[in-house]
């Protein structure tokens, strides 16, 4: 794929550089390209490290990336933070007593640090604070950065640039960690998000970190503007959401690609059928779950196939093995996902160890065998012992849900995102998504806060040629968001019927 | 990055050996001492192909199986802006804290009797009593990422060198390389079809067919062609020479040329890892096949290169160490079993200049076993004639006489006694004129005290001499302050091997043979003392070609030289 002049141009500039990038410009492809580019100019031992909110994210830059990523960390920020400081420098700080093997899980609460210190110690677990909008991890592995020489020297001899992905999600104690090493490791520093995409901040996520480095004077800046995704008229009205993007306005004649459906609880999908297009990808996004199902059973009545996707059982799982859950999962429920592939998957492993494929190759045949025999208890045995094998702690509870995510054929469109035609789900999920339609109701979004504007902002911008926004009468959260909405539009001094098609 | 130390245990010719080391390593010892299996220790540690190999039950010290191998090096790494001790860190993680300077690499490998093999686990860490595993993706390690090992032969050959690395020495990749590689195709192409349409070769093709029938019925038929068509080009292509002046190419035949171009080649090839990686050199016996003055050539590039920054190297020559400077002597031998000394020569900042002249000596006498030290070049044609005389193949033996001139005696002094080398020294019995007074300092004297309170002996006060300027100079002067104190100076001869002269070469020598010299030298007008001394070489070589062998007998058995004596037993 090209590159537009923007994205050569961040994908050229040296040193610290944050990029904010509005939905659908690019984001991922111009972050690889990236990193190719750094990488490919760079002729010493040190490598990079890419840090992403998921999993998901990680192995998707894993699998665009076209050089050998041997010897790069490319994973979560949590894995950063544990595999690289605390894991190996703790004991540099806090004594030989914690040379321990740690493993995670974060639905152990804690309410003080010391708590957590201790808890380490005694129960070799790293747990979370029971306030989520403060981060145990990262406070802990910024203490032991500031106080371990050679943690501060292993960093920099190892990683020549960090790259953070998604900084809008970032707490303060991620940035605070990320800016240590930008500021006093002085190792290189490229940051890229979207402020409007902040849909986190319940849990701590603390977007202002992200403007804050935009006037720092030791980074340069480049702005993503330029969407691929969607058309004209949606990035209108998605742009005239705030403030910094309300210039981008660009005045449009057709404007049957924004629709506010005026209707009642009842009618509207009778509403919307006729102007679906049902060869083309869509989506009805929702808040809660229970919504999300009720409309797909609606739509589905009226003949067209929507699939609700669920909240897979698994889904929950915070603890180190979680990504073994998932692929397990997938290796039995998508026919094409092989041994090898879940062998990909482990993290910080190298390629082609036989061995190890030989032995996930055999668990496999087991688990096949325990799920034929509908014998759970040797199914949990049996993922227990493939989990300690590559070095990583189940809990029975987990191993439930596994069982379930597998046996329940109704988690199973989870993971066929990609095949379905028609699906309704969260927006939460919706995430890095995109579909030609997207259904989403005004009740979903009031818009009376910083966190609803960015809410909604996610969902208008996974629509690629259509959005339907339905406006349900005689509803108070419906009623809401027209008045903010009018009050939002009012600022660019313009009226909905000036950006949308409104469908009485 | 800066090496430490090795220590040795339980493999091969090693009982347990502890060696100091520096980044530059000479290692040199008598053929079979295990100059070789000090590099292999090195080589299990930091090269991978060498460790895959795993321990034979031969490969523990005298089969002791019960016993692990162990192997630990040690390397300073405290230098935090140096590249090398980056990418070690870099790999390092958590291994090496705060506090730490040196980080320890060991190699642990018991002895399985039912597998009958011993397998090398690898540690690391910077606390040598409490080492963490090193990570390993089956046997490949964490350090394997780090160092890049090149060892170099003693009869690397050039041919299956280059064959083996033409993929990385010819990268042909760009654009017109495309068309060009597809010309040479079917230039190959044609070649086999020229070559099948001879008449020669079509009769054997025609005749080998059913020969090779009578054996097997296959259904084949057997066809020449040229090899660069079949293997591919790379199968093909070998370094010629081609001088400056005139178009001929000229087969690498010579064996010092060929060695020259092993040197180039292993130099190119290093350089493309060193960006990444550490590269140590491990270099057997380089003077094999290298005239002199090529081996002298050699010593300055691998003491001078930046690129053998990290070195290991075995020699048996002297030329080979022409240039040395910051190197680590490590002299191998054996004792009731095989031990080892070194020490860390670096040339005197004051002779900095004259390094190949101060080394010249220094070079020669590390090889011996046993080195008389003598002031000047004449001591040394006289005595190499005396010894000569009684021993023909004294060199062989492990003697050398080595002068120190200029240099004086300290600088070689210290560093054979360091490599626990034998050393006589002779010694003159010099005075100096104080400034401004009219006595005389007992040069010599002192000079015997400095090398006397260097050695550990206990008694060491009550053989030093005195050293109470005296008041007279000259001949006389210097023979009574000797018989003064013959009784201390005896003691020294035999305790200390510290051989002073009653005065000097010329009078001590004149004690014994006067009569043949007068004979000798018709030339010295009855003065032969003073005729050696106005042209000191040149005289003396024309005394030592007329000496006979009862003359070498004289003096050998004199109590003058009974330094000679000493260095023969």
């Amino acid at each position: 794929m090209m590159l537009s002049q923007i994205q050569k141009e961040i994908v050229e500039t040296p040193g610290n550089l944050i990029v904010s990038a509005s939905a659908g410009t690019g984001k991922t492809h111009t972050l690889v390209a990236k990193m190719v580019h750094d990488i490919e100019h760079q002729y010493t031992h040190k490598v990079v490290a890419a840090i992403t909110f998921t999993i998901k994210a990680a192995k998707e830059i894993k699998e665009r990336l076209a050089v050998d990523t041997m010897g790069h960390f490319i994973g979560t920020n949590n894995s950063f933070a544990i595999e690289e400081i605390i894991k190996p420098f703790m004991k540099d700080v806090y004594g030989m007593a914690y040379r321990v093997g740690m493993s995670t899980d974060y639905s152990v609460k804690i309410h003080t640090f010391e708590e957590g210190i201790d808890k380490i110690k005694t129960k070799q677990i790293l747990c979370s604070y029971q306030d989520n909008k403060k981060n145990f991890i990262f406070e802990l592995a910024l203490n032991i950065l500031k106080c371990s020489k050679a943690c501060q020297l292993y960093l920099k001899a190892k990683y020549f640039k960090i790259y953070v992905d998604e900084y809008q999600d970032c707490d303060k104690d991620m940035h605070n960690l990320f800016m240590y090493i930008c500021d006093i490791l002085k190792i290189d520093t490229f940051i890229v998000g979207d402020e409007k995409q902040s849909i986190y901040m319940w849990r701590g996520a603390y977007p202002e970190a992200f403007k804050g480095i935009l006037n720092k004077v030791n980074f340069s800046k480049r702005f993503m503007v330029e969407n691929f995704r969607s058309c004209q008229q949606i990035q209108n009205y998605s742009n005239l959401l705030f403030e910094n993007t309300r210039n981008l306005y660009v005045p449009v004649d057709d404007l049957s690609s924004v629709v506010i459906v005026c209707s009642s609880e009842e009618n509207w999908v009778s509403k919307i059928t006729p102007y679906l297009d049902e060869s083309k990808k869509s989506a009805l996004l929702r808040y809660s779950n229970e919504n999300a199902k009720v409309g797909a059973n609606k739509l589905l009545d009226s003949g067209i196939e929507f699939t609700y996707i669920p909240q897979i059982p698994i889904a929950d799982i915070t603890t180190e093995a979680a990504w073994l859950y998932n692929a397990v999962a997938k290796y039995f429920i998508l026919p094409q996902y092989s041994a090898y592939d879940l062998r990909d998957e482990i993290p910080n492993e190298a390629d082609g160890n036989r061995k190890i494929l030989n032995r996930i190759k055999t668990a496999l045949t087991y688990l096949g065998k325990s799920l034929e025999e509908k014998d759970e208890l040797s199914f949990y045995e049996q993922v227990e012992e493939i989990a300690n094998y590559l070095g990583y702690q189940t809990k029975i509870d987990h191993c439930k849900q596994l069982y379930t995510t597998i046996c329940d054929e109704q988690y199973h469109a989870a993971f066929k995102i990609d095949e379905l035609k028609h699906v309704a789900m969260t927006f939460h999920s919706s995430k890095g998504l995109e579909f030609d339609q997207v259904i989403i109701f005004a009740s979903d979004y009031s818009l009376a806060t910083k966190q609803e504007i960015y809410n909604h902002y996610v969902a208008v911008t996974r629509a690629k040629s259509k959005l339907f926004i339905v406006y349900v009468h005689k509803n108070s959260y419906a009623n809401q968001f027209a008045n903010n909405i009018n009050e939002i539009l009012e600022k660019s001094s313009l009226k909905m019927k000036e950006i949308a098609t409104i469908m009485k | 990055m800066k090496f430490k130390s090795v220590r040795i245990i339980n493999f091969r010719n090693f009982e347990d050996i502890s060696i100091d080391l520096t980044n530059k390593n000479v290692i040199f010892g008598m053929n079979d001492v295990g100059k070789t299996n000090f590099l292999y220790a090195i080589r299990y540690i930091f090269d991978k192909e060498i460790r895959r190999r795993n321990f034979g039950d031969t490969d523990y010290y005298k089969k002791n199986v019960e016993t692990p191998i162990e192997i630990i090096v040690g390397i300073d790494i405290s230098d935090t802006g140096d590249m090398d001790n980056q990418k070690l860190r870099a790999k390092l993680k958590g291994a090496i804290l705060s506090n730490q300077k040196t980080v320890y690499i060991k190699l642990l490998a018991e002895y399985d009797e039912k597998e009958m093999v011993g397998i090398p686990s690898l540690y690391w860490g910077g606390n040598l009593e409490d080492l963490e595993v090193m990570p390993a993706r089956s046997t490949f390690f964490e350090i394997d990422y780090v160092f890049n090992v090149v060892y170099i032969d003693a009869y690397v050959d050039l041919y299956a060198l280059f064959k083996k690395n033409v993929n990385k020495l010819l990268i042909n990749d760009n654009e017109q390389d495309r068309a060009i590689l597809d010309d040479i195709g079917n230039t190959c192409d044609n070649l086999n079809s020229h070559i099948s349409k001879l008449s020669g070769v079509k009769s054997f093709e025609e005749k080998i067919s059913p020969e090779y029938k009578k054996f097997r019925h296959d259904d084949v038929s057997i066809s020449v062609k040229s090899e660069i068509a079949v293997k591919g080009l790379y199968s093909n292509i070998v370094p010629y020479i081609k001088q400056d002046a005139d178009d001929f190419l000229y087969p690498t035949s010579g064996e010092g040329r060929k060695k020259l171009l092993v040197y180039s080649i292993f130099g190119l090839l290093s350089q493309e890892e060193e960006e990444r990686k550490i590269n140590i050199f491990l270099i057997e016996e380089p003077e094999n096949h290298l005239h002199r003055s090529m081996q002298i050539a050699l010593s300055h590039v691998l003491f001078d290169e930046n690129k053998y920054r990290y070195l290991f190297m075995t020699t048996h020559s002297p030329q080979v160490l022409t240039e040395m400077d910051k190197v680590n002597l490590v002299r191998i031998y054996n004792e009731d079993k095989v031990v080892s000394k070194s020490i860390l020569y670096k040339v005197p900042d004051e002779f900095k200049n004259q390094r190949k002249m101060l080394n010249r000596g220094l070079v020669e006498a590390i090889f011996a076993d046993k080195v008389l030290l003598v002031e000047g070049p004449s001591e040394k044609i006289l005595f190499d004639k005396v010894l000569t005389k009684i021993n023909p193949l004294y060199e062989a033996d492990g003697i050398y006489i080595l002068p120190v001139g200029g240099f004086g005696f300290e600088p070689y002094y210290e560093i054979l006694d360091a490599l626990q080398i034998k050393k006589i020294v002779k010694t003159d019995n010099d005075l100096r004129k104080i400034k401004g007074k009219k006595k005389y300092s007992v040069l010599g004297f002192s000079r015997l005290n400095r090398y006397i309170k260097k050695s550990e002996n206990d008694d060491v006060e009550k053989c030093l001499l005195p050293e109470t300027p005296i008041n007279r100079n000259g001949v006389k002067a210097k023979q009574k302050l000797y018989e003064n104190n013959r009784e201390r100076l005896d003691e020294i001869r035999s305790k200390y091997s510290l051989y002073l002269s009653r005065c000097s070469l010329e009078e001590d020598l004149d004690e014994v043979i006067h009569d043949k010299m007068l004979t000798y030298l018709p030339n010295a007008d009855g003065d032969p003392i003073k005729y050696l001394q106005d042209a000191k070489n040149k005289h003396m070589v024309e005394l030592v070609e007329k000496l006979e062998e009862q003359d070498c007998t004289r003096i050998y058995e004199h109590y003058n030289f009974a330094c000679l004596k000493d260095i023969m037993e």
